[in-house]
């Protein structure tokens, strides 16, 4: 198989249709000096890192330091958005994705022409209704809304199709909303969380709400079929809200008390490297964490953070 | 002023309330379950008994006062499926032949009133579930109507979809055990059937809160009367008494059948029909049949407020140690109290917004046929609902506030650690874990993998737990708790929330 090879190809022809389109971009902005001296001259970062910010203005200056929404967005394309809304808690607890963020992102990518942004998730705990509350309870349907997207449903198995995954250990086959397969652009959205049985929930363990039956994973082997899914399809650029971490008691959470303030973002294409970093965020070493090892190991993606074109900013400083 | 058009308009509007409280969300349920079913015969009659001298028995008080001014009025103005039945043979007016004078037939329903007291003074509720007249719409609106209007709603929501509107949701009916089905959809037959047959005979052969109301309206302040000077015989009235209880030959309207629904008062030309205050019990011609009814409600007035005192019970769950236990939701207190109280109306069946409530058949025994049960492999009990004890008219779950409801232990939690995945794969599950309210499972590392533990004391038995476990059959199960009882609240001890090392540049890589 050669794989390695079209990922390749596939990557400098993405490169090069970034590059000119920064180029392109920073002409219309009228500020190119700023983007050619961090980002055009470089190659784009692999990651990029901000701190100290509010959600909304976080977003603002990383995806400014990745060179734009529209380096990802083209115009007249679907976006999907895939925010973690897998319980029906408020945003202080830190169980689902900052509402602010989510809000700020679709604003991006309509502003980069996209033509409609869908925003959905599976929840965690399928009983009917409960979707409905977690859309609810976590602000992010309204805000969501109030930002132009389209809130689609996820609690519908009339939803899913059937895909197999044909190089996959354990999760051989599973059913994906047909959203994912879809929409043009694939952005995801996690929040960076403690949980209980896998350490960590970030951007790996955030694709788990994008299939039906997420039963499957804690059936076979819950940390393999995490890795496993990324065999299937990476998201086109990962978003991890680091703003609150939960640091106990997750995925559900218990009160603000147990959620640390880092006010910090990373951005990347790379899932694995955004999860390495994000563990790094929480303060344990992503080697620890198995399914950022298992990425690692499927060549997914590189969780050798020495190894990245690293982009950090903190902002007001 | 028009009495008829009055009686349509209010009993549409309660119809339509009810339609409303059955058929809609979780929010509109609520809201309007408190009013509406605040004037339930049944419901608010046990409320009555159960609960002496509590505002919520003033209810019963107020209806029984008016029904002995204004007569059956309840059948035709509050009673759900008295509008149902009205509804049936408006829309079947003209394929039908008129409504003719029936002769009283009081054998059968004075034995089936009485056979349903005395049964649930004994502990048996199987007729008051089968026969209340809320209770029995309650079902025909929870199931046979409720999968309608879902499937109607759900068609739509599909063609929305196609447009990418996400306005409406697609909305799951909860799980309706066929025997349940059959016997709301069998019941609606039978009322259908009367009803177009022969008016309201439901009302006056079957069901036992009408022959109730009937011996007290013989009694009652207002009643039709014929003045036997203005009557020219033409039988319009009799043509539209929907309750046969006009008598052309005596010129006498029976009152322990009469619906007053105004239909004659507003047929008579002659204006030989009038609802007045009466005075004088019926004349001794009358009197011979109600004397015996009047012993005969008297027992059953009697009989029903001695159920109070008599708790003798047909069937004890506390003495069958085997038996599989429902569980009940929080709210209920104990299985007796669920079981001596519910109508088995299944609102709370069908408000609960994670349908793990579903009606059950005979798993309470043939006394407490058709109450409700919680099933945790339709749904889970969520943590922050409390819409059942909300809506339920009875009593049977009385209404918890949230911070109660998260402390009432409904059942608990047991591990069967030779089902379950971690201990046999040695692979991190967590599925019971993650979706645990309370912390009463958590995790212990042995040898880099996490294993549940379970700590009892924090259980509610709100079943999200056993819904999730992927095992099949599952490995983690609630069983009832018999008498629900009070949970430990959990206070985690005060963490230390390490912040991350730093590099220079201020980000920890």
């Amino acid at each position: 198989m050669n794989k390695p090879n079209s990922r390749e190809r596939r990557k400098f022809l993405k490169k090069s249709l970034a590059a000119g389109v920064a180029v392109g971009g920073s002409l219309l902005w009228g500020t190119p000096d700023r983007l050619f001296a961090k980002v055009a001259a470089s190659e784009t970062p692999d990651l990029v890192a901000v701190k100290n910010g509010e959600p909304d203005d976080m977003f603002n200056q990383a995806i400014t330091m990745m060179g734009g929404m529209k380096k990802f967005v083209k115009k007249g394309q679907t976006v999907l958005v895939k925010p973690n809304i897998s319980f029906p808690r408020k945003p202080e607890i830190g169980a689902t994705t900052n509402p602010l963020l989510v809000k700020s992102i679709i604003a991006h990518c309509f502003g980069a022409g996209a033509k409609k942004v869908y925003v959905f998730d599976n929840i965690s705990l399928s009983s009917y209704g409960m979707a409905h509350k977690c859309y609810k309870e976590s602000g992010i349907g309204e805000a969501a809304k109030s930002a132009g997207a389209l809130v689609a449903p996820g609690d519908n198995e009339k939803y899913y199709q059937k895909v197999t995954i044909s190089n996959a250990k354990t999760l051989v086959s599973t059913e994906v909303h047909e959203l994912v397969l879809e929409a043009d652009v694939f952005i995801n959205v996690p929040i960076l969380k403690n949980h209980r049985y896998t350490h960590q929930s970030i951007a790996m363990k955030n694709l788990m709400g994008v299939v039906w039956d997420r039963m499957k994973y804690h059936e076979s082997d819950l940390e393999q079929s995490i890795a496993d899914f990324c065999l299937f399809k990476t998201p086109d650029l990962n978003i991890v809200d680091a703003y609150r971490v939960m640091k106990r008691f997750g995925p559900r959470g218990s009160t603000p008390e147990h959620v640390a303030l880092e006010k910090t973002l990373l951005i990347s294409k790379d899932i694995v490297a955004v999860d390495a970093a994000a563990s790094k965020v929480y303060g344990m070493e992503p080697e620890k964490v198995r399914y950022i090892r298992l990425g690692y190991e499927l060549n997914i993606g590189n969780m050798n953070l020495n190894e990245l074109n690293i982009q950090r900013h903190v902002m007001g400083g | 002023m028009n009495l008829k058009k009055i009686r349509i308009t209010i009993s549409t509007a309660v119809f339509i309330l009810f339609l409303l409280t059955f058929l809609g969300d979780e929010a509109t349920s609520t809201a309007l379950s408190d009013t509406l079913l605040y004037f339930q015969f049944t419901p608010s009659l046990l409320q009555f008994i159960n609960k002496p001298g509590h505002v919520i028995g003033l209810g019963f008080l107020l209806l029984f006062l008016a029904s002995m001014i204004f007569g059956r009025f309840y059948c035709s103005f509050f009673c759900p499926l008295g509008i149902l039945q009205d509804i049936f043979i408006w829309i079947f007016k003209s394929h039908r032949k008129k409504h003719t004078f029936q002769r009283p037939y009081r054998l059968v329903p004075c034995c089936l009133l009485l056979l349903t007291i005395f049964i649930a003074v004994l502990g048996s509720f199987s007729l008051v579930n089968l026969l209340d007249p809320y209770s029995l719409f309650g079902r025909i609106a929870a199931h046979p109507f409720k999968t309608l209007v879902l499937w109607i709603n759900n068609m739509i929501v599909d063609v929305f979809e196609q447009f990418d509107m996400y306005a409406f949701m697609v909305r799951k009916q909860h799980h309706i055990p066929f025997s349940i089905l059959t016997v709301s959809i069998v019941s609606l037959g039978i009322v259908l059937a009367f009803s177009i047959i022969s008016g309201r005979s439901y009302c006056n052969t079957i069901c036992p809160v009408g022959t109730l109301l009937g011996i007290m309206s013989r009694f009652s302040l207002y009643r039709f009367v014929i003045d036997k000077k203005k009557c020219r015989s033409c039988r319009s009235c009799i043509s539209v008494c929907k309750a046969g209880c006009i008598d052309m030959d005596k010129l006498e309207i029976d009152p322990s059948r009469c619906v007053t629904c105004f239909n004659c008062t507003d047929a008579c030309q002659k204006m030989a029909l009038d609802y007045k205050a009466q005075l004088p019990i019926p004349s001794s011609g009358q009197w011979v049949p109600s004397k015996r009814n009047f012993l005969i409600s008297t027992a059953a007035i009697g009989g029903t407020f001695l159920s109070t005192a008599f708790p003798v019970r047909l069937s004890s769950f506390e003495t069958e140690q085997n038996r599989q236990v429902p569980i009940i939701p929080p709210g209920s207190k104990s299985i007796a109290h669920f079981t001596q109280h519910c109508t088995a109306c299944h609102l709370c069946v069908s408000v609960c917004t994670t349908n793990v409530m579903e009606p059950a058949y005979l798993d309470y025994g043939v006394s407490g046929i058709m109450q409700p049960k919680l099933n945790y492999l339709q749904g889970h009990c969520d943590f922050n609902c409390n819409a059942c004890g909300q809506v339920c008219p009875t009593g049977a779950i009385a209404p918890l506030l949230l911070p109660e409801k998260k402390l009432t232990r409904i059942g608990t939690v047991s591990l069967n650690k030779e089902k379950c995945i971690v201990h046999v794969k040695k692979k991190h599950c967590g599925a019971c874990g993650e979706v645990c309210p309370t912390h009463a499972i958590f995790p212990v590392e042995k040898g880099f993998v996490l294993f549940p533990e379970i700590d009892i004391d924090y259980c509610i038995g709100c079943g999200a737990c056993e819904h999730a476990c992927p095992t099949k059959p599952r490995a983690i199960t609630v069983t009832s708790e018999i008498v629900h009882s009070k949970t430990k609240k959990y206070f985690p001890s005060a963490s230390a929330l390490q912040p991350a090392g730093k590099h220079d540049n201020g980000f920890p890589f």
